[in-house]
């Protein structure tokens, strides 16, 4: 046991409900610059600072004759150690003689007892509090973190006008199950981001502003996103392509599209110039043909009877019917356009009509006269090709044209596109009742489908 | 003497637990990489020899007319899908290149410029050459995508 001598003022025994004694130390004795006083478990300095802990614990370390320094420190009576035996310092739970403690013996009778600590406890002390705080600062930090660190990193698209690069990147990879995060911003002026054949909703890209999409994929293969605001002569050259690699995740299989094309199976020249040689004197009507109340013969209702037979055909075939006799020309079109009604839907031709405002329109115009905003532009760009007398977008309000036309002939229009006219393929764009519901509702240039009897 | 130093150490452990996963943070967030890589890895003709119509073309119509008039061993295997073969056109090589003149310059085709179909598979030709595909799985990939669409210009 060690023993240093020490004054101190004002001491009492240290309890939890007592006021805690302040031990000065002398300064001959014990080198440290400050008080003690009793804390937690062990004994702290007033002003505490490690390095003055140190030299305090290396001076009792050197008093004590064994060596064998315990380290704990406390403050109480060594004629009464039970007074203190509800002092928070545990070093008078015995008689503070015990080997490895040093006192330091103070002027009252009562004696500050310094036998301890320190290091250990005020490194329990620390560990202790360290832990707790990492355990309360851990749940809101890992919820912070793990989503962003099992999450894949956003990638970041530039959009420009194809004249000056289009989409920037205009390749991405993606695998099925696994979300596609994408950050888009425009480098010029508004677009719009959309993924073929996909149920995501159109983002607008503004210049200075960044959208953000997150993709999911249920199956592979070739996946291409596109412009979807009329950006310029070129916008329909802006599109990247995505390949999405692993095993079908959906339960639904993917309706597969027919392979080869409609038209191409039935033989058809789609680029063929086409010239119908009747033409009806007015709007066909498909509530007129439907007033007249004929009983057609099942071959021409349905929808592979417009696929494969153009108006002009079922024209001349409905008219060398019996049926029709008595029947004026512009009648029996009511029945070809009562017969292009019976193939579509309400619905269909809803979905169709939306879909070419957003899409065909710009060119195409908004009444299928190929007078759209972007027509001009397109004319001038591209020559007529052999065979086409006209250049530029479709006129889809010319009868002579449309009407010799089947919907088998629409359709691989709009799936291939117009073999060097400008006119892009739409076929990684639109799913098959896309393409279906946009073929019916050209047909509303041709024939007033809408109006029921 | 015992060296007792346990609170240092923690704090430093405790900081450099911080500082990993910072940096695990930084690092791991890897994310679906961009296969955008650079175009000049693959043999591009000079814009320079090009027609002005193409050189004011897109930059995807530009890259792929650069890109046909330097590889027809390449193209010349690939198909076509626009419909182009009722034109005469064997490949898609035949979209961008008409033949040759008298001084053995290329004769260039405009169709390119205004078939998507054209262009987008000499795109996908140039993307999966740079992943190391043959021209015969190409062919292949091309003929898959594309049979959707139109009729195949090549038997």
């Amino acid at each position: 046991m060690g023993l240093a001598d020490s004054w101190a003022g004002a001491v009492r025994p240290g309890g939890l409900d007592c006021p805690q004694p302040i031990v000065r130390v002398r300064q001959s004795v014990l080198p440290v610059a400050g008080n003690l006083r009793p804390s937690g478990l062990g004994l702290e300095l007033v002003g505490d600072s490690h390095c003055r802990l140190d030299a305090l614990l290396d001076k009792i370390y050197a008093m004590a004759p064994s060596g064998g320094f315990a380290g704990r420190v406390g403050l109480g009576q060594l004629d009464s150690p039970a007074h203190c035996r509800r002092a928070p310092v545990r070093a008078f739970s015995h008689a503070p003689d015990a080997a490895g403690d040093v006192i330091l013996p103070g002027r009252h009778s009562r004696l500050a007892g310094i036998a301890v600590s320190m290091k250990e406890e005020r490194a329990a002390r620390f560990l202790i509090i360290g832990l707790v705080i990492g355990l309360l600062l851990a749940v809101p930090l890992a919820g912070w973190l793990v989503p962003r660190f099992l999450a894949p990193k956003a990638i970041d698209i530039h959009a420009r006008v194809p004249e000056n690069g289009g989409w920037m990147p205009s390749d991405l990879t993606a695998t099925v199950g696994q979300p596609l995060h994408l950050r888009l911003t425009s480098d010029d002026m508004l677009h719009g981001f959309a993924v073929g054949q996909s149920d995501q909703p159109p983002v607008d890209v503004q210049p200075g502003e960044w959208s953000e999409v997150t993709l999911n994929f249920d199956h592979p293969g070739k996946y291409t996103y596109f412009c979807t605001r009329w950006c310029g002569p070129n916008h329909w050259r802006m599109r990247g392509t995505i390949d999405v690699s692993g095993p079908v995740s959906s339960q639904d299989a993917q309706p597969a599209r027919q392979t080869p094309p409609l038209y191409v199976t039935l033989g058809l020249d789609i680029d063929a110039p086409r010239h119908a040689e009747v033409i009806p004197g007015r709007k066909p009507s498909a509530a007129q043909g439907a007033k007249l109340g004929l009983r057609l013969p099942p071959d021409y209702l349905g929808a592979g009877f417009s696929q494969t037979h153009s108006p002009e055909d079922a024209w001349k075939s409905l008219r060398s019917e019996p049926l029709t006799e008595g029947l004026s020309d512009d009648q029996v079109w009511d029945l070809v356009a009562f017969i292009w009604q019976s193939s579509t839907t309400p619905e269909a031709l809803a979905l169709g009509k939306k879909l070419y405002g957003e899409n065909c329109a710009a060119c195409h115009g908004e009444s299928g006269a190929g007078d759209g905003v972007m027509a001009a532009a397109v004319k001038a760009e591209f020559p007529p090709m052999d065979g086409n007398a006209q250049s530029g977008p479709a006129n889809l309000t010319d009868s002579s044209r449309m009407l010799a036309a089947n919907s088998a002939v629409l359709q691989g229009k709009i799936l291939r596109g117009g073999m060097g006219t400008g006119m892009p393929y739409w076929g990684p764009i639109f799913t098959d009742k896309q393409v279906w519901a946009l073929v019916d509702y050209l047909w509303t240039f041709q024939f007033d489908l809408e109006n029921k009897p | 003497m015992r060296k007792l130093s346990f609170p240092m150490p923690i704090k430093l452990l405790s900081l450099i637990s911080v500082l990993m996963i910072l940096a695990g943070v930084s690092t791991g967030c890897s994310g679906k990489a961009d296969q955008n890589s650079p175009r000049s890895d693959l043999k591009m003709a000079p814009m320079t020899e090009m027609p002005s119509t193409v050189q004011s073309a897109p930059a995807s119509v530009q890259q792929a007319y650069q890109f046909a008039a330097a590889n027809p061993d390449v193209m010349q295997h690939i198909p076509c899908y626009c419909g182009c073969g009722s034109m005469g056109h064997p490949s898609n090589y035949a979209c961008y290149v008409a033949g040759q003149n008298a001084d053995g310059t290329l004769k260039y085709d405009t169709h390119a410029l205004g078939c998507s179909i054209c262009v987008d598979i000499t795109q996908d030709v140039m993307r999966l050459l740079r992943r190391g595909e043959t021209v015969q799985d190409i062919r292949s990939y091309i003929d898959q995508t594309y049979s959707k669409y139109g009729p195949s210009n090549m038997p």
